[in-house]
């Protein structure tokens, strides 16, 4: 395993990777500083460019982007208020005090540092799982996988933020979504309504592009907000020090935390940045400090979130069931490139998974070297005017999305989804189980399929087989159990409502 | 079929209350901003074959930027033929993806 890691790093520090992953971590925190892009949106509309680029290259540069999000995100949340990232808006609530209280420097650092220790523990993780992982998943036939997914698809639609009704419902309208298109076995067309271009189904890139990107514009054109002016931030290095020193052990909490809530399918990063943040607040032995400038609150989350996003790009790679947005759409790329991960991954493609994995170790070294030094000068870009920003976002998802089939169609679809990005945005819809139910959902199907006809119609090969079993079990509980604690929280208001 | 007409009919009831609270106040900056945006990003698409991709993304900035952003004429037509050129060099001439060149193809 070692000489495999040793091989990666020779793959990563080539210089034309190098190259891609500076770009790739530079450019992931530019997106995590901006609010109104993010890590989905940047990798949608890079997707398309980098069909030209040696698979290797264009992973190590879209995961940079992903990982590097999650570094930027906090320097927003801490100057202004405005979680540059969805997984940075618990940061804001000790950070933006500490900022407050003249210690923008020191909860600046202690995001930085966290994120570099939460960032080398998670690529150190997965550089041992990775080989156990992928024996393991060698073995996976279609029910295990039908199990898996049938969680995956569970997890995220009842992890999703906001009440859980909303995250089933976008989960469903992924679903259909998946739908449109060739049925996977038979051929015959479903949902396509006669249109001749809907007959290969709908492309992941348009979706994303068009819910994340469109309706986050049209949202903020919507909601007509002016940019707060940022304060000028001076590290104090010594006191940072002392309070990173202090953050030590929810640093460390907070990376676990990520590391395993960032393998389940779900909001990864975003979960873990709020258990992480929970957790230090109960365990604290003076928990009045949170949401007052505590630089537990600010640690916790920030490491959570990096470490989820480091160990979310797992699932994806070995076993080829991509767990948020970004990893969708990073599976995609290998796609693309003809580069199928799962389990085969390790062994027919071992310096592209290494390679990956190397980079990301390379990548948070890069990442700290810029964060704390520059700071100052990301926190410039927050001074180009949001609407420049805008409208070259739109024209870039509407280039992008044109160049993906040299198809004018894709662009109104893309413009479809943005509609229908904004409606979600303003109705408080999640559009994160949408995209993920949109990618597992035929996974689900065709794995059951699949099932079915190794077993000749009979339903119990999926439970004739521990693992699968165990995931369908999991599932269906998952479920269940949701079910059954929101009728009884409904019953239990009526009850209350009736007595009193 | 029903989640359809279920969800076709919600749909109508969350835009129709939208358009109501619309036709009540169209000062709003926000609402003509966003209404605008759709307009534009439509006719971006329409005009797209039709002009071809350098004069349609220059009249897109351009119009973008006046009318949804009310950006001073100056600042607006910098902008647009700074972006432009630099979409046209990043796009045509070096990655060379084919985009319509409209009216102005050889």
């Amino acid at each position: 395993m070692f000489e495999s890691l040793a091989h990666g790093f020779a793959v990563a520090l080539s210089p034309s990777n190098l190259l891609f992953a500076v770009v790739g971590v530079v450019l992931g925190t530019v997106v995590g500083v901006l609010p109104g892009i993010g890590p989905p949106t940047t990798v949608a509309l890079l997707l398309p460019l980098t069909s030209g680029v040696d698979v290797t290259a264009a992973v190590i540069m879209l995961a940079g982007i992903f990982y590097g999000a999650m570094y930027g995100g906090s320097t927003t949340s801490i100057l202004v208020n405005l979680p540059g990232e969805a997984a940075s808006v618990v940061t804001t609530y000790d950070g933006y005090q500490m900022a407050q209280q003249g210690r923008a420097g020191g909860a600046l650092a202690i995001a930085a540092i966290g994120s570099f220790v939460a960032g080398t523990l998670g690529v150190i993780g997965l550089t041992f799982l990775s080989p156990a992982l992928s024996e393991l998943a060698l073995r996976f036939g279609p029910p295990e996988y039908f199990g898996l997914t049938l969680l995956g698809l569970t997890l995220v639609a009842s992890l999703a933020t906001g009440s859980m009704l909303r995250g089933l419902l976008m989960a469903a309208l992924g679903l259909w979504l998946g739908m449109i298109g060739l049925d996977p076995v038979q051929g015959t067309q479903r949902f396509t309504f006669g249109i001749l271009e809907l007959s290969d189904g709908i492309d992941l890139v348009p979706i994303t592009m068009g819910l994340f990107g469109v309706g986050e514009i049209l949202y903020n054109l919507r909601q007509a907000q002016e940019m707060p002016t940022v304060r000028r931030a001076v590290i104090d290095w010594s006191r940072s020090l002392r309070e990173v020193i202090q953050s030590r052990w929810a640093i460390l909490r907070g990376s676990l935390v990520g590391f395993f809530v960032g393998i389940l399918p779900g909001g990864g990063a975003i979960i873990s940045s709020l258990l992480a943040y929970a957790m230090e607040k109960r365990l604290a032995r003076d928990p009045s400090r949170f949401g007052h400038g505590a630089p537990e609150g600010v640690a916790a989350p920030e490491s959570a979130n990096n470490a989820a996003a480091t160990t979310s790009m797992i699932p994806m790679m070995l076993l080829g069931v991509p767990g948020n947005a970004t990893t969708a759409l990073i599976l995609a790329a290998f796609l693309i490139h003809g580069v199928r991960p799962g389990p085969f991954l390790l062994r027919d493609h071992p310096d592209v998974f290494w390679g990956v994995v190397a980079s990301m170790y390379i990548g948070n070294v890069l990442l700290i070297v810029l964060n704390l030094p520059l700071v100052g000068v990301f926190i410039q870009l927050l001074r180009v005017p949001y609407r420049y920003l805008a409208v070259l976002i739109a024209l870039l998802t509407m280039i992008g999305a044109y160049s993906i089939n040299n198809s004018i169609f894709d662009v109104w679809l893309m413009l479809l989804f943005g509609g229908l990005g904004y409606v979600c945005r303003v109705l408080r819809f999640d559009v994160g189980p949408l995209i993920i139910a949109f990618v597992l959902g035929p996974m689900v199907e065709l794995s059951l399929r699949q099932s079915l006809i190794m077993s000749r119609g009979d339903i119990g090969i999926l439970f004739a087989r521990p693992a699968a079993t165990a995931f369908v079990l999991a599932a269906v509980g998952l479920l269940a159990g949701q079910m059954v604690s929101s009728s009884l929280r409904y019953f239990g208001g009526l009850r209350r409502a009736q007595v009193g | 079929m029903i989640g359809v007409a279920a969800g076709v009919l919600g749909a109508g009831l969350a835009l129709s209350r939208n358009l109501q609270s619309l036709r009540e106040d169209p000062q709003q900056p926000g609402r003509r901003k966003l209404l605008s945006a759709g307009v534009l990003l439509g006719g971006y698409v329409l005009g797209l074959d039709r002009l071809g991709f350098v004069p349609a993304t220059f009249v897109f900035i351009l119009v973008w930027l006046r009318v949804v952003e009310r950006s001073p004429w100056r600042e607006t037509t910098l902008v647009a033929v700074a972006a432009t050129a630099a979409m046209y060099g990043i796009f045509v001439r070096w990655l060379a993806i084919p985009l319509p060149a409209g009216f102005l193809a050889p």
